[in-house]
């Protein structure tokens, strides 16, 4: 019996993403067309007459400004926004900023889809040669986290992702819901999926084939003990979700001239 | 001698500063000057290296969006920002969404001056019949606050806007600051002086004379008791500030032909 709700989001995509580069950690802006997704999915929200208190977000940019840009458009700027590591995209390693095409004509696309899409495959780490390894670990929101900076991950799978990520929901987020309050998570692709498959209780296998498409508001009911009462469900127009999931899933697929 | 440093400022122009309107409690947006003031404070800020802990806003959206302007420039989105009423500015009952100069002509110069800058004479409450009264306490975030809808002011002083934001900033603010914490804090015109009142220890009748410019970083020293050591300081290019000064000091003066 459904108890509880909760709304999270992928944010929309940064100008890496149109480059086909894996972002990760980095911290890229939204482009103008994300912020204009940002905006659609707030305007969706109010619509809905959601009234949030608080939102969660990552520590990247892109989460937050994406939560920034949905309380201007529900008139909530005052709501409360929390910002932890522990929300962050999935740690893409050595493979941060290399372009996917690229990466799978050296790997091959099923090397590629293993470490986007397998539960516990973890890309290798990232060095600090790494062209953005000190941009990422020289930032001061990395050294005021809850965890010390060289204990932070240089690299992970999902199940990774899930294991930080389930001690800041079972701490922060969990009490809130529990609280009756109306929960906004604004986060990425990855974060999102590890969260859906513990309240989902979706398999390691099955977990590959989830996919969120970015910029759509996702609604998981709870029942009293946060278990998920039925799939989480997708907010807006079917067909344009249905587009926009396919438009991830088309990330990583090579482009043959033969096709 | 100096423990603790302290960041607070004014919010940039909203619509209705160029109409010359007291907008008070009226959720009015920045304009896009006023944004633009925002982002040259968190230039300003980065160029001196300022790292935020902890953010402090209003309610209303113009000081939230200030911060967040702020917060961007500096790369620092991910600092936590709290918002409470008890940072509003002050509420001018009756006479929000007056014109000033209108009611200088009406009521003098004089008596206008007394209402915007004496200690403590309050101005005529709002009543139900204002046009803008069901907009503001309709508000969800008033129902949400620390005190009781219906004892939530109905017009202030500026003795009255101390009496509320002094216990925010000695339960809220002050620990953050005592604990060693960069605080910003992103207020109005009105509840920035009654706190500089108390921190500086400056006179019912000298407070009337200080001018706070808008979108200007205000910087306080304090010692271990959070007493000001030596007057506040505008960061950032003096001439240029005081004609923001003036600015706002020559709001609600009437404009003679005879002049």
């Amino acid at each position: 019996m459904s108890k509880y709700k909760l709304i999270m989001l992928r944010h929309g995509e940064g100008a890496w993403d149109k480059e086909n580069c894996f972002c990760s950690w980095v911290d890229q802006k939204l482009n103008s067309e994300r912020m204009e997704e940002a905006q659609n999915c707030g305007q969706q929200l109010k619509a809905l007459n959601f009234e949030f208190d608080p939102v969660f977000t990552s520590i990247l940019n892109r989460s937050i400004l994406t939560a920034w840009l949905i309380l201007e458009e529900l008139g909530q700027e005052q709501v409360s926004v929390e910002s932890s590591w522990h929300l962050s995209e999935c740690h893409y390693g050595a493979l941060i900023g290399l372009n996917r095409e690229q990466i799978v004509l050296n790997h091959g696309k099923e090397q590629v889809r293993l470490w986007r899409k397998s539960y516990n495959v973890t890309p290798p780490p990232i060095k600090e040669s790494h062209p953005y390894y000190h941009e990422i670990y020289n930032d001061w929101r990395y050294k005021v986290c809850a965890i010390p900076l060289d204990q932070l991950p240089r690299s992970e799978s999902l199940k990774d992702v899930l294991e930080r990520l389930l001690p800041y929901w079972n701490k922060r987020i969990a009490p809130e819901v529990l609280s009756s309050k109306t929960i906004l998570m604004s986060a990425h692709g990855n974060s999102s999926q590890a969260l859906l498959k513990h309240l989902e209780v979706i398999s390691d296998e099955d977990i590959i084939n989830i996919t969120c498409p970015t910029g759509v508001p996702i609604i998981l009911e709870l029942d009293e003990n946060l278990h998920a009462v039925g799939p989480h469900q997708f907010l807006g127009n079917q067909e344009a979700i249905q587009a926009a999931i396919k438009k991830v899933e088309d990330q990583g697929k090579v482009k043959c001239n033969d096709k | 001698m100096s423990k603790y440093k302290l960041i607070m400022l004014r919010h940039g122009e909203g619509a209705w500063n160029k109409e010359n309107r007291f907008c008070s409690w009226v959720d009015q947006k920045l304009n896009s000057e006023g944004m633009e003031e925002a982002r040259n404070c968190g230039k300003q800020l980065k160029a001196l290296n300022f790292e935020f802990d902890l953010v402090f806003t209003s309610v209303l959206n113009r000081s939230i969006h200030t911060a967040w302007l702020i917060l961007e420039e500096l790369g620092q989105e991910w600092v936590p920002v709290e918002s409470s009423w008890r940072l509003n500015e002050r509420h001018y009952g009756a006479l929000i969404g007056l014109n000033r100069e209108q009611m200088a002509l009406n009521h003098g110069e004089e008596q206008v001056r007394l209402w915007r800058r004496s200690y403590s004479v309050t101005p005529p409450p709002i009543e139900e019949s204002h046009p803008y009264y069901h907009e503001i306490y309709n508000d969800r975030r008033y129902k949400v606050c620390d005190t009781p809808l219906d004892q939530l002011p109905r017009s202030e002083s500026l003795k009255d806007v101390l009496e509320r934001l002094l216990p925010y900033w000695n339960e809220r603010i002050a620990p953050e600051v005592l604990s060693g914490k960069t605080i910003l804090i992103s207020a109005h015109g009105n509840s920035s002086r009654a706190l500089l009142k108390h921190l500086e220890g400056i006179s019912d009748e000298d407070i009337i004379n200080i001018t706070l410019p808008t979108g200007v970083p205000i910087l306080l020293e304090l010692d271990e008791n959070l007493h000001a050591v030596g007057p506040h300081q505008f960061l950032g290019n003096q001439e240029a500030i005081q004609a923001a000064i003036k600015k706002v000091e020559d709001q609600g003066k009437v404009k003679r032909a005879d002049k």
